[in-house]
């Protein structure tokens, strides 16, 4: 399956400004959408952002699926899902 | 003024005249809270009403207001929030600060909706408001008290701790022009409201109530308040505030060059993510709200556990603080800035405005304008952590060159001479705080333009529209969809600023926290909740038509004062290319043309191309003519 993944705000300086597709094998779930982007972007992505060692995210950020926040990773997902990655800019 | 009863406001206002120890209490105004809703709107058309034009801002004269608005109930969405109104002593234009907590909401409980405050008292005094009544209370055992210890103090005197307390530390008492007023560990920081205070010899107030306010279709609020917080739940903001609160912001800040650094030499400075590391693995301890019913808990509790900045547990560690006391001063210490701002707490100082007065005058210290008798051997070198708890309290009690930089900015720059003025970061006389328009070039407008000065809050974060992509809501009002909005981009700001401010004023004027806005709470949800709270059926764009006429009669009150066309600007380091960091072969970032975003935003708000003023049929439309 292919999903397409569209980066929001600052998130765009590593993922690119346009939505990247991404193959996943048939029944991903959204682990393996992280494994696909430790693959891809993993060493390029800074550690404040980018826990390698367990493929996540670290601090807010977060994916949206029809603008509702997905947090297990066990969710699975669609061909042609598009998915926004976001930073929860908090602002203070 | 009109008496009739209006629903969804306690009703009252207290008038306080503290050189005769004498209040009374009256209604509010129908016809300014109709067009004005309450907070610093009503603050703004009561100060520009009754204060003269000149009065000292530490004088008899000058008006203390504390404000609550319409939706200040805790069972509003940010309903915990008050604003002071004044005329500040720091910048001697519109002064305006907003604390969190129970306070709003407890003023309420005491049957009133504004307490008005003129005059001095002849000894230091407390007020003591419970349900309708008001007692004056000598203070002079609190001098000299922490904020914390001010407040158990007044607790066990009343016998009860549930009473909400506001009061000045150490620092207004010294008329530091950059003390807070404190209520526990949530600041009415900005703007030196706590040496108004002090000069006015009032020490503290304590508020407590059991009243109801009375909304006007009271199921059709309870259903929306219930959907409202069902619904923002679930919101990627409010969630983010939720589990990081505003510190969390520090790396992604320093990574996307929106952290000012060294006294604003630059934007980004490399160390963010492990200070950030280092406070959440030694610093935090839990989130929590800071009023009752708060479901989105940014607030953080926090304390440095052990060593020579060993702190209690208290609530602070705030983005805009901790930046100040790290990035501002290149001081790699977390735990020294978590210490130091918890001073600035226990001595009632604004965390912002004296960590860039440490930042400055370390900046003094490296060009060499001190004395040595100024001095007295203080090592103010860039990064010394053991020196930052030193200058707070040198500030909170004007000792050595703590008198000088107690002033403010602006004051010590003039008093040092020798070029300092040009690495004074202000505008209007309001130091800068933690955001940097070089990460998103609508801040420069707004930082330019705002009422009370460089504030970032007051009335908008701008660059978390065209960087950050939020849009509050207000793209169907005409705010362009900041997905397609470049953040270095200047041309085509201006119009887009002056409607970010118009909305993002309205929680100050409807008495509710901003931060519920970024977390999914809209103009149209505000309009809905007064609407049912009130029996006035408003909506989004009459709320916009307020907060409008609210920012242009806050400017009038500013003219009145002194203020020209030429106070719109931005200090130059602030728009240049930054001397270190991730952005400092980036011309792109540095603000090229603020004259033209300014012509443009002028245009947008109807004001005189050469004097800023708004033109007479603004004037008109607005109701201000």
């Amino acid at each position: 399956m292919k999903i397409l993944l569209r980066s929001i705000g600052d998130l765009r300086d590593y993922f690119g400004r346009d939505p990247q597709e991404i193959e996943l094998k048939e029944n991903a779930t959204l682990k393996d959408l992280l494994q696909a982007i430790d693959e891809q972007w993993g060493s390029a992505l800074p550690p404040y952002l980018w826990d390698r060692a367990n493929k996540q995210f670290r601090g807010s950020v977060f994916f949206l699926v029809n603008k509702e926040v997905v947090q297990d990773i066990h969710t699975p997902l669609r061909d042609g899902l598009p998915i926004d990655l976001m930073k929860a800019l908090v602002g203070g | 003024m009109a008496t009739s009863v209006i629903f969804g406001y306690a009703g009252q206002q207290l008038r306080v005249d503290l050189s005769r120890w004498e209040a009374y209490s009256e209604p509010i105004s129908t016809e300014i809270s109709r067009n004005y809703l309450g907070g610093s709107g009503y603050g703004a058309r009561l100060l520009y009403d009754e204060l003269e034009q000149g009065v000292d801002p530490l004088g008899n004269e000058n008006i203390m207001i504390l404000a609550t608005g319409p939706l200040s109930l805790s069972q509003v969405p940010g309903g915990g929030s008050l604003t002071l109104c004044f005329k500040s002593p720091l910048t001697r234009i519109w002064g305006e600060s907003r604390v969190g907590g129970d306070l709003a909401p407890d003023l309420k409980k005491a049957g009133f909706d504004y307490v008005i405050i003129k005059g001095k008292s002849p000894e230091p005094v407390y007020i003591v408001i419970q349900d309708g009544k008001w007692e004056f209370r000598n203070a002079s055992h609190l001098l000299g008290l922490t904020v914390s210890e001010k407040s158990a103090v007044l607790r066990r005197e009343l016998g009860d701790k549930s009473f909400s307390i506001l009061c000045i530390g150490p620092a207004g008492e010294n008329l530091v022009k950059i003390a807070a007023v404190m209520s526990d560990d949530r600041a009415a920081g900005r703007c030196g409201g706590g040496a108004v205070w002090g000069a006015k010899n009032l020490i503290a107030i304590a508020i407590k109530g059991t009243k109801k306010v009375t909304a006007a279709d009271p199921e059709r609020l309870k259903k929306f308040l219930k959907d409202t917080h069902d619904e923002i739940k679930k919101n990627p903001i409010f969630l983010g505030m939720q589990s990081a609160g505003t510190i969390g912001d520090i790396p992604s800040n320093d990574d996307g060059g929106d952290w000012p650094s060294k006294n604003w030499l630059a934007n980004s400075w490399g160390k963010g993510s492990e200070l950030f590391d280092h406070y959440q693995a030694k610093n935090f301890m839990k989130g929590f709200g800071c009023y009752k019913g708060c479901t989105m808990a940014c607030a953080r509790r926090v304390q440095v556990p052990e060593g020579e900045y060993k702190t209690a547990e208290h609530g602070g560690a705030e983005y805009e603080s901790i930046s100040c006391f790290t990035a501002y001063v290149m001081n790699e210490n977390m735990d020294a800035a978590v210490h130091s701002t918890y001073l600035c707490n226990e001595y009632g100082l604004d965390t912002i405005s004296t960590g860039a007065m440490v930042a400055f005058a370390m900046e003094c210290f490296e060009k060499g304008l001190f004395t040595e008798t100024e001095l007295q051997g203080l090592d103010l070198n860039w990064g010394n952590a053991d020196i930052l708890p030193v200058m707070v309290k040198k500030i909170a009690y004007r000792e050595g060159i703590g008198n000088i930089l107690a002033e403010g900015v602006r004051n010590a720059a003039e008093q040092i001479g020798q070029g300092a003025a040009e690495f004074a970061i202000h505008v209007k006389g309001l130091e800068g705080p933690a955001h940097d328009p070089r990460s998103g070039k609508a801040l420069a407008i707004t930082y330019a333009t705002g009422n009370r000065g460089m504030c970032h809050i007051h009335p908008v974060e701008a660059m978390a529209w065209d960087r950050g992509k939020l849009d509050w809501g207000l793209m169907k009002y005409g705010l362009p969809n900041p997905k397609y909005v470049e953040r270095w981009d200047e041309a085509g700001k201006g119009a887009a600023v002056a409607l970010l401010q118009d909305g993002l004023a309205l929680p100050d004027i409807v008495g509710t926290c901003k931060f519920y806005m970024y977390g999914g709470v809209t103009i149209d949800h505000w309009a809905e909740m007064i609407s049912a709270l009130t029996g006035w059926e408003i909506n989004g764009q009459e709320l916009l038509k307020i907060s409008e006429r609210v920012i242009n009669l806050q400017r009038l009150f500013n003219i009145r004062e002194g203020l020209t066309a030429e106070d719109d600007q931005l200090p130059q380091r602030v728009q240049a290319v930054p001397e270190f960091g991730k952005y400092s072969t980036e011309d792109a970032c540095a603000v090229h043309d603020l004259a033209g975003m300014l012509r443009e935003y002028y245009k947008a708000r109807g004001w005189d191309s050469k004097t800023g003023a708004p033109i007479p049929e603004k004037l008109m439309e607005l109701g201000l003519g």
